[in-house]
């Protein structure tokens, strides 16, 4: 049964994980700490409820819609607002992405109601069974999708002439200006892009949870231990982050009670920042000079 | 970028005085609103001099956490108000009000809802309040309607304290919340072969608690054993690590109180895991219409206790019966009513009926009336006792079965056989 | 504008002490007294955000924390005035403590360290039900006089709570802490280099912070009455102070209270209209202040010239 309790801890991990990727991009590139990023969620698990309910397609089919218009709104969204304030600072970008929060939940709610939805499958809650171990498919899925995802982005962001960029304006910025990159682009494709994978863990997330307008919000304090504990701006650190914070929480609900697992997170993440700040996987580079 | 900036400069300045004359707006609002009217009266207008309409102010939840459950109770509230509009108004004493509801969204926010229950009393002039979801914002909104001494028919809040403080003024329709799971255990007692061990798992928020533990002394009361009794984070995204402690007990019962999410995250987590106890319910969730959308095949055979259910055999000359009340809704707003809405709208008949028997507004006179009332509803007996808790009512249980909600428990109201054990 | 400043200043404190006495209702009372209390708390973070240039997002913890405090003091019986002091003194004293860790964290880090102790505070608090009702929340003693005493009690407390807090920023500002926060924003390591003792300012500036803070959540304890822990340890409602500390125009004065006036009076004004889209509307303006105003709704009153100037470099 411990072993189980494992596993549960180990799968869910990896949708934090999911979770995390794109707003520790967005952090370690833009250095803006996107509170929007849990609407973004909230945005991925309507398009695929809607998808579901009116056209009848699966999640699997409908995530890569999810992802390309969730790209778009991301790009528009950093491109036409966040960009105007960027240079004002974090504490400046904080609140308007609060306030881009604000709208797109809201909207949310006044589009769809405050009604539960869920995406419902046949196959929801089927799984493997492994000796006395269960491991659900979707959550088996969700994790491989996630390992999927982020070896898709490092493609991307080290193969790719935008993605290329994108690393080059994380590393230094002036030198990628000099090298003739269009900041504000940049900006607003690493803004897409983690918009798109919000978007994803939000369609995956449509199949496990019944959700109304609110639901991304419980993820984003998760997204930024993660963020911390497995590295500002790296990809594996998110997910390893993820899977750790799962374990994490996992063990702490079987040894001191579902109560403590925030108390625990926080342990956590303070004894990260006080003695490994750049995070388990972090460089110390990576967005450090701009905080 | 830089293309942007020319707005910072004429547009910008537009902004910021359109801003600042918003303040000056806000602030003259405010003061001329309020000037010319008396320091906040602590009585209701006296009836006589009253025009024939009154107002009843209700400060619910439309956005945040509680917006579904206020959005059903909002609905409960206007299908009483037309349909009293609708036959003429309340009879008080010589003269004859119709009644009018005046909204406010509380933003699921306790500071919010206590401002916003103020400004019902002294702005809006309301003779009566209906209250908000959720027995904590009720706490701390009927502490000041006390003060007031305005009436506060709290329609979905029962937690034991909120009645403890032997306030004068505040009254609750439902039963308290500790009985909530009581018919699915005395039921479950019943039951060949009976069960003998429970767990209560319970969101750890002041209702659930409630609930959980009125649940514990009455599993114990019927000499079932408590094998496992945990709380979890309000909330919570997963709970599959607690259930899997469940599972590793394997508990005849499982009961899980709290809200709509926690039991459908329970149900499809344990479906999971690869495992049921022979008994699963819950409170609120598994009435609620969206529970058996949501979740499908997985959501047979569960359990629930519910204050009101649509096919109890109650009834009244004003709704007709439950049955009724239901159809009626439903054909309005679409949705079949839970008690979410059930409980407002008997609440209002409640209102109705004290005030007939009053012959006034006079706070006093009708917190007296409806201390003695004792009605049959559609939603129940109602009965006050000297603290304004509604002692005559009782829950009902359910099991879902085909995608219906049939009830089973108390024996009068029963309508079918349980499934047991959950296959 | 800025010559007119100290007359404004003068004349809002006037109005504001004198308005009860005309008969404003119960509801614009409690709506001003909020707005005092925002412009106490946001004045309490300003000394973090503002001089010592730490975003101190969960700040909120020691409101949370004062109030429990004063809850849990005042159900054994303590008087309201010496329950508040203690909010006060354990506020400070666990801002000096989880500070001492904490404030070796800058930026983002450090934002989201105060949020994660906010979400922890939360959890233990939750977690003592003997002490603190736990998730059953905790009653406090009511307020024993009538309504208006009652609001006439809060309205000026909460008035004293939103100058003092004004007044301690003015004064640190001007203090050789004031100097030495101001050091330390501007580069940490410089300051050190010429002999601030960096870690001594830092955890005195949260503590006054935090002493501040918890006064007002002993206020705010004994005016609702009940408490439950979601609502006092809210990471949603620090954030709402600490925007209106920076909408108004961190590390100044008069920042904060602007912010305060604006934020809270416009949303009465927009929900009052608006019912349903109240926070969409509050989302814009929030987006629009920032864009349009990025100091500060202070820059309001800046010298005009500063304003043209910039104009002219960018357009």
């Amino acid at each position: 049964m411990q072993l189980q309790i494992l596993v549960n801890g180990l799968l869910l991990g990896g949708l934090y994980g999911l979770v995390t990727i794109g707003f520790s991009l967005v952090w370690g590139v833009t250095n803006v700490v996107n509170i929007a990023h849990s609407s973004f969620i909230t945005l991925g698990a309507y398009g695929a409820w809607l998808l579901y309910s009116r056209l009848d397609l699966g999640p699997f089919t409908s995530l890569p819609i999810v992802m390309a218009v969730m790209f778009l709104v991301g790009f528009a969204i950093q491109h036409q607002v966040i960009n105007r304030v960027i240079r004002h600072g974090l504490v400046m970008t904080l609140i308007i992405t609060f306030g881009v929060d604000l709208i797109l939940t809201n909207a949310v709610l006044l589009t769809f109601s405050a009604d539960y939805r869920a995406v419902k499958l046949p196959y929801s809650s089927s799984g493997l069974t492994l000796g006395s171990i269960q491991v659900p498919y979707l959550r088996l899925s969700i994790f491989v999708l996630a390992l999927v995802i982020m070896a898709l982005l490092a493609t991307f962001l080290s193969r790719t002439r935008s993605g290329r960029a994108i690393r080059a304006t994380a590393l230094n910025q002036e030198a990628a200006l000099l090298m003739g990159v269009t900041i504000d682009r940049v900006y607003a494709t690493t803004y897409g892009v983690a918009a798109a994978i919000a978007g994803g863990a939000g369609v995956l997330m449509s199949t496990l949870y019944s959700f109304g307008p609110e639901v991304g919000r419980g993820f984003l304090t998760r997204a930024f231990v993660i963020t911390v504990l497995g590295g500002l701006g790296s990809l594996p650190g998110a997910i390893l982050g993820g899977v750790l914070l799962g374990l994490i929480e996992a063990v702490t609900t079987v040894s001191l009670g579902a109560g403590y697992t925030e108390v625990m997170a926080f342990a956590v993440l303070v004894a990260i920042l006080l003695f490994r700040p750049q995070g388990l996987l972090g460089k110390r580079f990576y967005g450090g000079a701009k905080s | 970028m830089f293309s942007f900036k020319w707005t910072r400069t004429r547009a910008g300045r537009l902004l910021a005085t359109l801003l600042t004359t918003l303040v000056a707006v806000g602030l003259i609002a405010g003061c001329s609103k309020s000037e010319p009217k008396p320091a906040a009266s602590p009585t209701p207008a006296p009836a006589a001099a009253a025009p024939k309409t009154m107002k009843i102010g209700v400060a619910v939840s439309m956005t945040g956490n509680f917006s579904k459950e206020g959005t059903l109770m909002k609905q409960g509230y206007d299908f009483w108000a037309e349909k009293i509009n609708a036959v003429g108004g309340i009879k008080v004493g010589n003269d004859t009000y119709k009644v009018e509801l005046v909204y406010y969204d509380d933003k699921s926010d306790t500071t919010t809802s206590v401002k916003l229950t103020e400004k019902l009393i002294t702005e809006d002039k309301v003779s009566f309040i209906f209250g908000p979801y959720s027995s904590g914002i009720t706490q701390a909104t009927s502490a000041i309607s006390e003060k007031y001494k305005i009436i506060t028919i709290g329609t979905t809040s029962n937690t034991p304290a909120l009645y403890e403080r032997n306030f004068k003024y505040l009254f609750g329709t439902l039963p308290l919340a500790p009985t909530y799971l009581h018919p699915v255990i005395e039921f479950a007692a019943t039951l060949d072969p009976k069960p003998k061990t429970a767990a209560i798992i319970t969101p750890d928020n002041l209702f659930a608690l409630s609930a959980a533990e009125g649940a514990k002394a009455k599993v114990e009361s019927l000499g079932l054993q408590v094998v496992l009794n945990e709380k979890f984070p309000m909330g919570a995204k997963d709970v599959s690590s607690l259930l899997s402690q469940v599972k590793a007990k394997n508990p005849d019962m499982l009961l899980v109180t709290g809200f709509f999410t926690d039991g459908t995250l329970v149900v499809s987590q344990l479906k999971e895991l690869k495992w049921s106890p022979k008994l699963l319910a819950f409170t609120i969730s598994a009435s609620i219409p969206d529970f058996r959308k949501n979740l499908g095949a997985d959501a047979e055979n569960v359990f629930g206790a519910e204050w009101w259910l649509p096919n109890m055999k109650y009834e009244d000359k004003f709704y007709g019966s439950a049955r009724k009340f239901a159809d009626d809704f439903k054909a309005k707003y679409g949705i079949e009513p839970t008690y979410h809405a059930a409980s407002p709208a008997v609440s209002g008949l409640i209102l109705q009926k004290a005030l007939e028997k009053a012959g006034t507004l006079d706070s006093d006179k009708v917190a007296d009336a409806l201390r003695s009332l004792e009605l049959e509803t559609f939603f129940g007996k109602i009965r006050f006792d000297a603290q304004g808790r509604n002692v005559a009512g009782q829950p009902g249980a359910f099991q879902i079965q085909k995608g219906e909600l049939v009830e089973l428990w108390p024996k009068d109201i029963a309508r079918g056989k349980a499934v047991y054990p959950r296959p | 504008m800025r010559k007119l400043l100290p007359y404004v200043a003068g004349a809002a404190v006037v109005v504001t002490l004198v308005l009860p006495a005309f008969g404003v209702t119960g509801y614009w009372i409690r709506v001003l007294s909020l707005v005092f209390m925002a412009v106490s708390l946001s004045q309490a973070m300003n000394i973090m955000i503002g001089l010592a240039g730490y975003p101190a997002m969960g700040n909120l913890v020691f409101f949370g924390t004062g109030a429990y405090v004063t809850a849990i003091l005042m159900t054994k019986h303590w008087a309201f005035p010496l329950a508040a002091l203690a909010s006060a003194a354990v506020a400070a004293l666990y801002a000096a403590l989880v500070g001492l860790p904490v404030l070796r964290l800058k930026g983002a880090y450090f934002a989201i360290a105060t949020i994660g102790i906010n979400e922890a505070t939360r959890e233990i608090v939750l977690n003592l039900p003997n002490l603190t009702g736990g998730g059953k929340g905790i009653n406090v003693p009511f307020f024993s006089g009538g309504v208006h005493a009652q609001q006439m009690f809060f309205y000026y407390l909460m008035w004293g709570l939103g100058a003092l807090a004004t007044a301690v920023v003015w004064y640190v500002r001007r203090s050789p802490l004031g100097y030495g926060l101001r050091a330390l924003k501007a580069d940490e390591d410089a300051a050190a280099v010429i002999g601030i003792q960096i870690v001594r300012h830092k955890v005195t500036a949260w503590a006054i912070s935090a002493a501040l803070t918890g006064l007002t959540g002993a206020a705010y304890a004994y005016w609702l009455s009940f408490l439950e822990p979601a609502p006092v340890f809210d990471v949603v409602l620090s954030v709402k102070y600490y925007i209106i500390a920076i909408l108004g125009g961190a590390g100044t004065i008069v920042g904060p209270i602007l912010g305060a006036f604006f934020l809270e009076l416009l949303s009465e004004v927009v929900w009052s209209k608006f019912i349903s889209m109240h926070m969409l509307v509050l989302g814009f303006t929030v987006v629009l202040v920032v864009i349009f105003l990025p100091k500060g709704l202070v820059s309001l009153l800046q010298p005009k010239e500063r304003r043209a100037g910039e104009g002219r470099r960018e357009s």
